[in-house]
């Protein structure tokens, strides 16, 4: 098993020194540090003169270098503005994980026993309610359907507040997190739905039944931890996408993550803080592909028994 | 089934009509026509001042007011600054050695009570500060008095070339020989240039910086320290949500005049949020609201105050590689001609009140601005019969370049389409935003250009950098021309401010005359506050909004 994790663990280098190259690439692309920090009023003279400062004359694979030497000694640079990045990526990821960890959870709650009542009653009008809610999570655009949630609970009914964590974290939370979880859950039903499907058509639940098994744990027991294996990869996959996603989200709803603080800073073309965010960003969610494959490791006994030799 | 899916349909229905409906007063908001005549947001509106009347004794304000933007600031230090937002945070902590009266185009004593030109040559200024000037430190406690000795260090540190390195420097600093200090609250500063104007150079972003504080504390934590009315309350404040700035009870000006105790700045990145978010009463302020919710928040009964702000939006000119044409003046007076800023205007800002038509390269808030009406007026077949005479027809049409960035795409098929009229075929160039400025530099690939520039300071201030041939915008437009440097020159070796103001008056018609670059629209401000609100200090110079005095009744 840990023989599994560990080569898990090995293949996530290559990819975070690719991810990273390509973010540092891009950022170098994404014009004049130097002339943004120096401003419209600069002589050309000055802005030369911060460059060469700011050691921008290099060449990018230099400099690229020389960020991941600090970078794996814990150090990802000073923003533009003198603010640390990882105190600040620190200070920004718990409202960060906070958000994706309600949205994970009200998606759960609200696809799995979806799924698994559309897959019991298919082709019925629970099954068709099931895929109409599935369809709408999935084509709806966030932004709008939170700003459409915000006018709703915050503006008309003043119920919820509109943006912000200022009154109070939980309450201010309701929003973003049923919006992320709307939109989330589409995926997820339709995903426990066949699952559930392929599951419940197998040869063993009808062995199960002819045994005199209760359609209860045949469908809690049996066939939902046979049709987990998708499901645990959606949300995995779910959980990375909204860690990495969140800026929509986040941004719509003031809601001072690490969306906001990407967006922020690339508004101020402060490149150090939008790679070194990019670069954890793309190490958390290597880390949920991890706990996935890891989290599989443990649900299906046929990987367990490849990596212990048996 | 078709009942259950009857159901759905009318569920998502209701939920759409009750989040999408406004009120019935919001109906303006879907009349572009009439939602272009502002109701409240009248220009120059009553509120729209620098001054504010002192809180009365007897009413009781709320302790805290909240006031939202779309970007935070990157901390304390006023000359670190990258957004609108570190201006207004700033302003509050930090005061500037004077104050911009923009209504009238003068300068008003603050810190720096007495400036004397000494010789009467604009080269020498006596400079006299007011005694009992406190700062505070982190705590809200004072840390110390001013002197003259600060002055000179925050030029010194703070100046272009100065000891700070810093990002956006007090640009005068170059045209200073020496700082002399003639006692602890007298300095004479000698200069290499004439500067009839130099009070000017002493307001909006020239804050106040304590020497002391630079000698006990690293650069960014020293920058903190400021003699303004209020105090970045750390404990309470948490970078990426809020910031709070509590008032200071030593304030050399009088804290009485301050009534509210905290101000708390919110970041809400997205305008409509900011502006939803003022709608429910979250906030009593919001900066910069978004000029298509003007008419929704006016009709919930909030207020929103529109004034010219300072970023004029022109149509350059690449006098690196201009056109080759016999005439280039005529023929940027026939682009100048086919131009219908109205209908530019009406497509850009889509009959929305966001902004104002310009007339002159200058904008309002900069010092001896002239008021003057448009030099080559709309007119078609005059723009024609000039090109007629540079040898453009229907049947030879002139191509030309335009470059432009994404926010200006609108605009650039609106010109696309008013030159089409006079033999102009326009190639829209789309550049990148962070990369346009790197782009025009290059002087190749476009032949003209869509840009703004955000104006404001000293009277010559601005056009110097674009129109001088020793200017800062020198390699990007690349204008020159000896006799617009002889007229300012002239104008600042003139003998006087009233003299200077003259002289200045003269080459902003000489420039329209000569269509050094085509004004198009200057953007306007929109602030929007609850009705109770009271003591919003607007001044659009490089939106140095003054947030300090504004306060709401209990």
């Amino acid at each position: 098993m840990w023989k599994y994790v560990a080569k898990r663990i090995l293949m996530l280098i290559p990819t975070l020194l690719v991810v990273s190259f390509i973010v540092f690439w891009l950022m170098s692309l994404a014009g004049d540090p130097a002339s943004t920090i120096m401003g419209d009023n600069a002589t050309p003279e000055q802005i030369e003169a911060k460059r060469e400062a700011m050691g921008l004359n290099r060449p990018l694979i230099v400099r690229y270098g020389e960020y991941m030497l600090n970078v794996v000694q814990g150090d990802f640079g000073t923003s533009l503005y003198g603010q640390n990045v990882w105190e600040q990526f620190t200070n920004r990821i718990p409202f960060t994980l906070m958000l994706v960890c309600a949205s994970i959870l009200l998606t759960v709650t609200m696809s799995i026993p979806l799924g698994i009542a559309a897959a019991l009653h298919r082709g019925r009008g629970i099954d068709f309610l099931a895929s109409a809610i599935a369809m709408f999570g999935v084509s709806v655009p966030i932004f709008w359907l939170g700003q459409m949630l915000m006018i709703l609970f915050a503006v008309k009914l003043k119920v919820l507040p509109a943006s912000g964590i200022q009154q109070g974290v939980l309450k201010s939370l309701i929003l973003p997190a049923c919006s992320s979880a709307i939109t989330a859950m589409g995926a997820m039903t339709r995903m426990t739905r066949s699952s559930m499907l392929d599951a419940l058509g197998a040869d063993y639940l009808d062995t199960a039944r002819a045994k005199g098994v209760k359609q209860r744990v045949v469908v809690w027991k049996h066939a939902l931890k046979n049709a987990l294996l998708p499901i645990i990869t959606t949300i995995g996959g779910q959980f990375s996408i909204m860690i990495g996603g969140g800026v929509m989200l986040e941004t719509v709803f003031a809601w001072p993550g690490i969306g906001m603080l990407v967006v922020t800073s690339m508004r101020s073309n402060d490149y150090i803080m939008v790679t070194g965010c990019v670069l954890i960003i793309t190490i958390l969610s290597s880390l949920g592909v991890l706990l996935t494959d890891v989290a599989y490791a443990f649900v299906d006994p046929r990987i367990k028994a490849q990596y212990s030799g048996k | 089934m078709k009942k259950l899916l009857a159901l759905l349909l009318a569920v998502v229905m209701c939920f759409s009509l009750v989040a999408c409906g406004g009120d019935k007063k919001d109906d303006s908001a879907d009349k572009p026509a009439d939602s272009a005549k502002p109701s409240q947001s009248q220009l120059g509106s009553g509120q729209a001042t620098t001054e504010v009347k002192p809180p009365e004794a007897t009413t009781k304000y709320k302790e805290t007011v909240y006031w939202a933007y779309t970007s935070e600031p990157a901390n304390g230090d006023p000359y670190l600054r990258v957004a609108t937002a570190d201006r207004t945070t700033t302003n509050l902590t930090h005061d500037a050695l004077c104050i911009l009266d923009w209504e009238n185009g003068e300068a008003l004593p603050n810190i720096v009570t007495e400036w004397t030109d000494v010789n009467g040559d604009g080269k020498l200024w006596e400079v006299k500060m007011a005694e009992g000037v406190t700062f505070h430190d982190a705590k809200g406690e004072v840390y110390g008095e001013a002197t003259a000795e600060d002055i000179k260090f925050t030029f010194e540190y703070a100046g272009v070339g100065g000891t700070g390195g810093v990002g956006y420097p007090l640009n005068v600093y170059a045209q200073m020989d020496e700082i002399e200090i003639v006692d602890d609250y007298t300095l004479r500063f000698h200069l290499n240039t004439a500067l009839y104007d130099f009070a000017f150079y002493l307001t909006g972003d020239c804050k106040l910086l304590c020497k002391a504080a630079f000698d006990e504390f690293d650069a960014t934590t020293a920058a903190e320290v400021g003699a303004g009315p209020y105090w970045l309350n750390y404990e309470e404040t948490m970078p990426g949500s809020q910031w709070t700035y509590t008032r200071f009870e030593g304030y050399w000006g009088g804290a009485e005049n301050y009534a509210t105790k905290n101000l708390v700045f919110r970041l809400i990145p997205d305008t409509t949020t900011m502006d939803k978010t003022l709608e429910t009463g979250d906030i009593d302020l919001a900066l910069a609201v978004s000029a298509q919710d003007i008419a929704s928040l006016e009709a919930a009964g909030r207020v929103v105050t529109s004034i010219p702000g300072s970023s004029n939006t022109f149509f350059a000119f690449n006098y690196h590689n201009f056109i080759d044409v016999e005439d280039d003046l005529a023929l940027r007076q026939a682009i100048a001609h086919a131009i219908d800023k109205q209908a530019v205007m009406a497509v850009w800002y889509a009959g929305l009140p966001s902004g104002s038509e310009s007339n002159n390269f200058a904008v309002t808030v900069i010092p001896g601005y002239t008021e003057m009406d448009n030099v080559y007026p709309y007119d078609v077949a005059k723009a024609q019969e000039i090109m007629e005479g540079l040898g453009y027809n229907a049947n030879n049409r002139l191509h030309i370049r335009l470059a432009h960035y994404e926010s200006y795409r609108k605009i650039a098929e609106a010109v696309q389409a008013l030159l089409s009229e006079i033999y102009i075929d326009i190639e829209p160039v789309l550049i990148d935003g962070s990369n346009f400025a790197s782009f025009l530099r290059g002087q190749e690939g476009w032949d003209c250009a869509l840009n703004y520039a955000s104006m404001g300071g000293a009277m010559f201030y601005d056009f110097n950098r674009f129109l001088h041939s020793q200017g800062s915008t020198q390699p990007l437009y690349g204008f020159s021309s000896p006799e617009y440097d002889q007229m300012q020159a002239d104008a600042m070796n003139s003998g006087s401010f009233e003299a200077m103001k003259a002289g200045f008056a003269d080459i902003q018609k000489w420039v329209m005359e000569q269509v050094a670059f085509l004004p198009i629209a200057v953007g306007n401000m929109n602030v929007g506050t609850t009705a109770e609100l009271e003591g919003l200090n607007m001044n659009p110079n490089l939106q140095l909004i003054n947030l300090s005095t504004i306060r709401v009744p209990e």
